[in-house]
């Protein structure tokens, strides 16, 4: 009866305190690809050990969290080419187990003393809701359902059947449809531009100047106006590129502890212009 | 009723690949007759009796009239689909359950039940059969969508309404928390 260690899952699927089993519980459903761990006091589907400690036939304390938690990473790896969605179901199941052995493990503290009680108090509600839609759910199995149980009968609708006005409505229908998406093309290209007058870059090399000539130096960041967005960033760094190829302005990286790495900016020949390192 | 009239609703009920309404009817087909709704219910009555000795039979479902093949034949003819899958799996089958029974329910929702969390392609199995609807937000933080079952599904499953559902089992539904029976 006892199995070698290197058997396959069946008959002998999981292995538990040394006793091994080969039936399923009924109200378990174990995946074919499921995740087998192998630990001192099971060697099994990781669905089974979950299931068995959370009808308290295993208790939790005398696992190694870490080697579950190395094997499942291990799995993921795995998986993530195959199934993610299985994968997916694991890691709630790995996060569950991870939280009931440390709360175990964690000493029992004043302010959160009710904690581990509470997480067995919803585990047990949870499984008592789980049971009963379970059970529903084999019943509505049962109910008959279309292209199984009973299915529909209909013919196809030839075309050349329609009459003169009913080819007249679906001309109105393509016409209109027609008409709507030249109206969307419409509205798409009014959208484009109203964003070129947004912003112009002429305006804001003008912008650009005019703030370098009250200013010693500027960084490229105290030239942004926030409520431009992401817009005005792009067109105010396209108009610093411009100014640099019509040599208006200078630029150079400077960088200091407290601001960091910054681009300064300042203007050609002007007087007040000096060199920062 | 003159037989070009029976007629007529017949032919209307197998091309429009849909159930119709009574109403439906009044309002496309029949718009010059003006007939009454109990008139046009005669004229199903009277076209269901043609089809007494036929294999297909008129059923009146939730969104209206069809012709269904007789239930009795239906395992040969599912031989005409040897590819086709009518089993849905224990993941699909326990959510369509819990949103039918518990709807409008979030996903986090259905996985506090389950226990373990609900796959986009088990949602996405369901719309695809379109047996879910979105029932709107719900008003919490991440506005997540609540989700019920729709009509095609009381009808795919030859229901008049969410009460027909099987009842929940008694005994199981008295072991839960009163908080968690609704």
């Amino acid at each position: 009866m006892k199995p070698t260690s290197n058997a396959k899952p069946k008959p002998s699927f999981a292995k538990v305190d040394g006793e091994s089993w080969s039936d399923t519980p009924k109200d378990l459903f174990i995946p074919p690809e499921a995740l087998l761990v192998y630990l001192k006091r099971f060697e099994g589907p990781l669905d089974l050990l979950l299931y068995l400690i959370r009808k308290r036939k295993l208790t939790i304390d005398v696992l190694a969290i870490s080697q579950i938690t190395a094997q499942y990473l291990n799995y993921i790896h795995a998986m993530q080419e195959m199934d993610m969605d299985l994968a997916a179901e694991y890691l709630l199941m790995a996060a569950l187990l991870t939280q009931i052995k440390s709360n175990s493990l964690l000493p029992k503290l004043a302010e959160i003393e009710q904690d581990p009680e509470e997480i067995q108090l919803n585990l047990i509600r949870q499984l008592q809701a789980y049971e009963l839609y379970k059970k529903a759910a084999e019943d509505l199995d049962g109910v008959a359902r279309v292209e199984r149980d009973w299915f529909t009968a209909s013919l196809e609708f030839v075309q050349n059947d329609v009459d003169e006005q009913q080819s007249q409505v679906l001309d109105i229908q393509r016409l209109s449809q027609c008409m709507q998406s030249i109206l969307q093309r419409l509205d798409h290209q009014q959208h484009h531009q109203i964003k070129a007058e947004t912003f112009s870059i002429r305006r804001k090399m003008d912008y650009v100047l005019s703030r370098l000539d009250q200013e010693p130096s500027l960084s490229f960041e105290q030239l942004l106006l926030l409520d431009e967005g992401r817009m005005g960033v792009i067109v105010t760094f396209i108009s610093i590129l411009e100014l640099l190829k019509l040599r208006k302005v200078s630029c150079c990286h400077a960088s200091n502890p407290s601001t960091g790495s910054q681009l300064l900016l300042q203007l050609l020949g002007a007087p007040h212009a000096q060199q920062r390192a | 009723m003159p037989n070009n009239v029976l007629n007529l609703v017949e032919a209307a009920l197998f091309v429009a690949q849909k159930p119709l309404t009574i109403k439906t009817l009044q309002q496309t087909i029949l718009a010059e007759k003006n007939f009454s709704s109990l008139e046009v219910k005669a004229i199903l009555d009277q076209l269901a009796v043609r089809y007494h000795d036929s294999g297909v039979e008129l059923c009146e479902i939730k969104r209206g009239f069809e012709f269904r093949a007789r239930q009795q034949y239906s395992n040969d003819l599912a031989k005409l689909w040897p590819q086709r899958k009518t089993k849905l799996s224990k993941a699909v089958l326990e959510t369509l359950t819990i949103i039918a029974y518990r709807g409008p329910i979030t996903r986090a929702e259905i996985e506090a039940i389950r226990g373990v969390a609900v796959a986009s392609s088990v949602i996405q199995a369901l719309l695809d059969k379109q047996w879910l609807v979105k029932a709107g937000e719900k008003e919490i933080p991440g506005k997540p969508t609540l989700w019920k079952t729709s009509s095609v599904f009381l009808d795919d499953f030859g229901l008049k309404s969410l009460q027909e559902l099987p009842t929940l089992d008694a005994d199981l539904l008295a072991k839960l928390d009163k908080d968690f029976q609704t």
